[in-house]
């Protein structure tokens, strides 16, 4: 479909005849692909493999967690052009190729995402606590990589430093348990934008 | 001796909205509304301390669309307008009421409220209420903070770094066009934060950032401080995290402040409660009720017969709330500096919009607890972040984990079956985008003007505002309309820059009608 225009009404291309597919993180553990593919690419296959192969194979997505090489494929139709994908891994860096599996052992790419990362789902088990001077950062004097190591520390408190509640409304108030991300009027859980429309400040629930 | 600090976070952000092609546009009314809600009562909190001496600090973004808006020749009109017909309301209203007393006092306060902010707006500030801002800046009281060009959600922008270049450099240059200085920190769209946006903060002079709590938390090293001292990422990017509990104790559904049955009302309004005859000269002109700004009662308790609004009784409610949230502070920061051994800091960000558009008496209870924290403790002391930097440079090396603050802390609330389909032409645009600027580095003319409004029409559509509203399911068509607008005019533009057969006529129309940064360069997209 060709990229329509108007001067008053202005709708959106149906496609913009590309050959790709794109990866993006939801959170820890959904990704989201879109994709597009051309006619053209569609014969190119038909060419190279036949039309009846087309047909006989089942579209799907192979997604590979690079960081762990581990991979594995969902079920799509040629009806729909995105997914929600959930994968196992946080903190882990994701591919998908769209392809044709034609038996478990056989796989036809199509084409391959960008790479994205899944965001970490809790605390770092790295515990490598090193300190610098930030003016010395600032004003060239300092290799963060080299900087010297102001002062090393002990983990062992930190549990207790974390949830370091101390008023007394929320001494029961248990961090593991609390919704991260929840901007300041989600807490009420109002509607918000309904009278105002000042989204920007996500003030649904 | 001081034992910590506390450091409040005001992020004040409205998306571009101006219509020159129609009077009363009603989603112009947000700007307004905030403007009498919340920015002049916060200009006016904030002088007020200053003329009484109070040492206080606050850190607050504007974000390059508010301060475009705040400085339009035309919204600034329609703002005025806007005053006007509130004022003749609420004389109307002074009359309506004059056998009851309870709403009479109320309608008095109103014109009273609304005849002031005409005269700050007007007569003391110019119609630039930028100024005022930029004003308490110069005291050392407010430190202001950038923000990216149009709040566009940079974490789903990643497949196209310069589009993230682009949102940080026009936000970096707007802001020293409006400010005159350059911006030691900058506000991450709802504080969505990945790594790879350290690149541009960096080439911009950008030091500090804030994430939710969990950005610093989940860092990696594991913080050892928590969300107690900042951290700094290898790129030298400074990490500041929000204190989960004082979020809690001002917001909290449940233990929150603003909920308090004192406290006026925000949903019965004279706009829904009285007669269309009367009311249809300041309501919606086909006829629909809105929020007028006219409210008579207070929130009474958890039932629909509502009681009148007490101004007195709020604001002695507001300074008591004022004082429970300074005794938790005090409590909290002396604990954190017993197990730290050293000062911590307590990071408040807000919407800036919720005090006094939601929470009726915010203002005034920022203008309390400032005064309280002066004079009534000697725990802590009001900070703004830059000066914490200065003052304990010594931090943790740490890269904050990818976070935002809005529901379940990523990118969800932008990316949902509600509004995943935008992402196919925000991206394709910005590469479109990149790819015009690299092929025309030397424009002219109308090619270069056709360059520029591209742009402008790119970072208009990445504005997070469309996704979240089409996601909260009220006011979703206009949300689609711009996404749909900004896409197609860009759309047109790409093909008409391409053809080089770029329609004059039809360009200077959306220039005049989509006009944010007049001094944007397209270059900003260049990647070679």
């Amino acid at each position: 479909m060709s990229e329509v225009h108007t001067h008053h009404v202005y709708n959106l291309p149906y496609s913009y005849s590309d050959n790709r597919i794109v990866l993006v993180a939801k959170d820890p553990y959904w990704l989201y692909a879109y994709w597009e593919m051309s006619e053209e690419r569609k014969n190119i296959f038909f060419e190279e493999f036949g039309q009846r192969l087309w047909e006989k194979s089942i579209p799907v997505i192979k997604v590979t967690n690079v960081s762990n090489n581990s991979s594995f494929y969902i079920r799509i139709n040629d009806f729909t052009n995105n997914w929600y994908i959930q994968v196992p891994d946080p903190e882990s860096l994701y591919v998908a190729e769209l392809g044709r599996q034609v038996t478990d052992q056989f796989f036809i790419h199509l084409f391959s995402s960008n790479y994205v990362s899944t965001p970490s789902s809790s605390v770092s088990s790295n515990t490598g606590a090193y300190f610098i001077n930030y003016k010395d950062l600032r004003h060239g004097r300092l290799d963060i990589n080299t900087g010297e190591i102001y002062e090393s520390y002990n983990y062992k408190s930190q549990s207790t430093l974390i949830s370091g509640i101390s008023s007394p409304e929320l001494m029961h108030f248990n961090l593991q348990q609390s919704a991260f991300g929840i901007s300041s009027a989600e807490l009420f859980g109002i509607n918000f934008a309904e009278q105002l429309g000042i989204s920007s400040l996500n003030f649904l629930w | 001796m001081t034992k910590g600090y506390v450091a409040f976070v005001l992020h004040a952000h409205l998306p571009y909205v101006r219509h020159p092609e129609q009077d009363n546009y009603l989603e112009e009314r947000w700007l307004f509304e905030a403007i009498s809600e919340t920015y002049i009562p916060l200009i006016a909190s904030f002088n007020l301390l200053l003329k009484e001496n109070i040492d206080f600090r606050v850190t607050m973004s504007l974000t390059p669309p508010l301060l475009s808006m705040l400085t339009d020749p035309l919204l600034q009109e329609r703002y005025i307008r806007y005053l006007e017909k509130l004022i003749e309301l609420s004389d109307k209203e002074i009359e309506r009421t004059k056998y009851q007393p309870e709403f009479h006092s109320l309608a008095v306060m109103y014109r009273n409220k609304y005849s002031q902010d005409l005269s700050t707006f007007r007569d003391q500030y110019s119609c630039n209420l930028v100024t005022a801002f930029k004003e308490i800046q110069e005291t050392g009281k407010l430190e202001i903070i950038a923000c990216a060009a149009t709040h566009g959600y940079l974490p789903l922008m990643e497949v196209c770094p310069q589009s993230i270049r682009a949102q940080i450099s026009v936000g970096v240059k707007s802001y020293e066009r409006y400010l005159g200085c350059k911006p030691r920190g900058i506000w991450l769209p709802e504080c969505g934060y990945i790594p790879a946006v350290e690149e541009a903060l960096k080439e911009y002079g950008i030091e500090y950032i804030i994430t939710e709590s969990h950005g610093i938390l989940y860092a990696n090293p594991r913080p050892v401080f928590g969300t107690y001292l900042p951290i700094v990422s290898p790129n030298g990017i400074v990490a500041f995290g929000r204190d989960i509990e004082s979020s809690r104790q001002v917001w909290s559904a449940s233990e929150g402040y603003p909920g308090d049955f004192d406290y006026r009302e925000f949903y019965r309004d004279i706009g829904f409660d009285l007669d269309y005859n009367y009311m249809k000269e300041y309501i919606s002109s086909d006829g629909k009720p809105i929020h007028t700004g006219i409210k008579y009662y207070r929130i009474s308790g958890k039932t629909d017969d509502k009681q009148p609004y007490n101004p007195d009784w709020a604001k002695s409610k507001a300074e008591i709330h004022a004082g429970n949230f300074m005794f938790n502070r005090e409590n909290q920061i002396q604990y954190l500096h017993d197990k730290l051994g050293k000062p911590p800091i307590i990071v408040c960000p807000y919407d800036a919009e919720l005090f006094g558009h939601w929470w009726y008496e915010g203002p005034y209870w920022l203008y309390s607890l400032f005064k309280k924290i002066h004079y009534d403790q000697q725990v802590f002391k009001l900070i703004t972040l830059s000066e914490f930097i200065d003052a304990y440079p010594v931090m943790q090396v740490s890269t904050p984990c990818s976070s935002s603050w809005g529901h379940k802390g990523y990118n969800e609330v932008w990316l949902n079956p509600t509004n995943d389909w935008i992402y196919k032409h925000l991206h394709k645009s910005s590469e479109r985008m990149v790819e015009l600027a690299n092929e025309n580095t030397e424009a002219e003319g109308l090619t270069r003007d056709a360059l520029n409004q591209a742009a402008r029409e790119l970072l208009l559509a990445q504005s997070s505002d469309w996704a979240f509203i089409i996601r909260s399911g009220t006011m979703v068509q206009y949300a689609e309309k711009r996404t749909k607008d900004h896409i197609g005019r860009f759309t047109r533009l790409y093909h008409d820059i391409k053809e080089k057969s770029i329609d004059e006529g039809w360009l200077r129309d959306i220039e005049y009608k989509d006009n944010i940064f007049p001094e944007l360069d397209y270059k900003a997209y260049c990647s070679t």
